[in-house]
């Protein structure tokens, strides 16, 4: 087996980066809330450091066929986000955003998919910034259509340090009506966990 | 009773036998290598992630990269007492997931694909089939009878890329 991550961290660190994450998801799913007129819920978000070799079982089936948008955050806290809805999903949110009933995957929906993505990381880390009083900026998104573990395999594969563990903050987000599903990931490069730590006493 | 297991990134597996399955599930940029000796059924892969290894990175998984995975795989699979000479190679995955807005520094794929091509070059290994490249995410297995290797991309079936315990199977890379 490989050796204990370096910086492991305790049940209470986790604890308080999922009340972190919870926020920042809990601004994110309200603009999305907002962007399509539709109550958003989200799950309590899941806070761990894996083998990066276990990163897709954060996602419900790694194989499925979902549409990932993917922005890399810069600033105190680089890292990577990625918003993973089913394909089902991303269809029915770029056909409200585009006032379209039928939609099919193009250049058009993309990018109205790719901008739903950067709003909604707008908003997380915004909400992130205010509560540790750090800097964190998203970069343009880009996206893919996949199976969701070859989409968490290709960001990963962008991590500027990769090590064996990496630590992941995701959240499950999904309406009452069961039609829009998704997962977001943010996985920090290493280091960027201890700054937020830190930065709310907690280091 | 043979084993049904699962390569994740950096991870390494060797079995030996028939009635084992490896199975590398959503490659997207990243490399399946897998690796098989005839005679004695002793079957690898290695899930590569990134085509070079980084200095004091290699921690415990040599498998993420591809100058090191190679070597790594080969040795575990000595151990279970493949030979060298005997082995062969196939390898999938090295595509360019993202499509859309999407900047140059993404497509470490291809560079992936290469530098497992060189490493095995360099490790003296017959590359018999490789699918790489493309913007298609795939899952790979290898099973132990006979080294029959299966490719799947989303929304098809999975098809063979190679036996690679076919000794009558002409060598050489298949395009």
């Amino acid at each position: 087996m490989s050796a204990q991550p370096e910086y492991a961290f305790s049940e209470e660190q986790f604890d308080a980066l999922r009340e972190i994450a919870n926020i920042g998801m809990g601004k994110a799913s309200s603009a999305l809330a907002d962007l399509i007129n539709t109550t958003i819920l989200i799950n309590v978000p899941q806070a761990v450091c894996v083998p990066i070799g276990n990163l897709p079982d954060v996602l419900r089936d790694p194989e499925q066929i979902t549409a990932g948008i993917y922005l890399q955050v810069t600033g105190d806290v680089p890292g990577h986000a990625t918003f993973i809805f089913d394909v089902q999903s991303a269809h029915r949110l770029a056909g409200v955003l585009l006032g379209m009933p039928e939609v099919s995957l193009d250049e058009v929906t993309a990018s109205a998919l790719m901008e739903i993505g950067n709003i909604m990381l707008s908003a997380y880390l915004t909400a992130i910034s205010d509560f540790t009083a750090l800097q964190l900026l998203p970069s343009p998104p880009v996206m893919a259509v996949d199976m969701g573990g070859a989409i968490l395999s290709a960001v990963i594969a962008n991590m500027r340090d990769l090590d064996d563990f990496a630590v992941t903050i995701a959240t499950d987000i999904y309406d009452p009506d069961g039609l829009i599903s998704g997962t977001f990931v943010f996985l920090p490069e290493p280091g960027g966990i201890q700054r937020i730590l830190q930065a709310i006493g907690m280091g | 009773m043979g084993v049904n297991l699962t390569v994740g990134m950096g991870e390494i597996q060797v079995v030996r036998g028939a009635g084992n399955v490896l199975t590398a599930l959503g490659l997207g940029s990243c490399v399946g290598v897998c690796l098989y000796d005839p005679l004695t059924r002793v079957a690898g892969m290695v899930h590569v992630v990134l085509p070079k290894s980084q200095a004091s990175k290699t921690g415990e998984l040599p498998g993420k990269f591809a100058d090191t995975a190679i070597p790594a795989i080969v040795q575990r699979m000595v151990e279970q007492g493949a030979s060298v000479s005997r082995l062969k190679a196939a390898i999938a995955g090295g595509a360019q997931l993202f499509q859309f807005g999407v900047s140059s520094s993404l497509d470490v794929g291809a560079r992936n694909a290469e530098a497992v091509i060189i490493a095995l070059r360099e490790a003296g290994i017959p590359l018999q089939a490789k699918d790489v490249g493309g913007s298609a995410g795939r899952t790979l297995r290898l099973i132990s009878d006979n080294g029959l290797i299966v490719v799947r991309t989303i929304g098809g079936a999975e098809r063979e890329l190679a036996v690679l315990g076919n000794i009558l199977a002409s060598s050489g890379v298949a395009a």
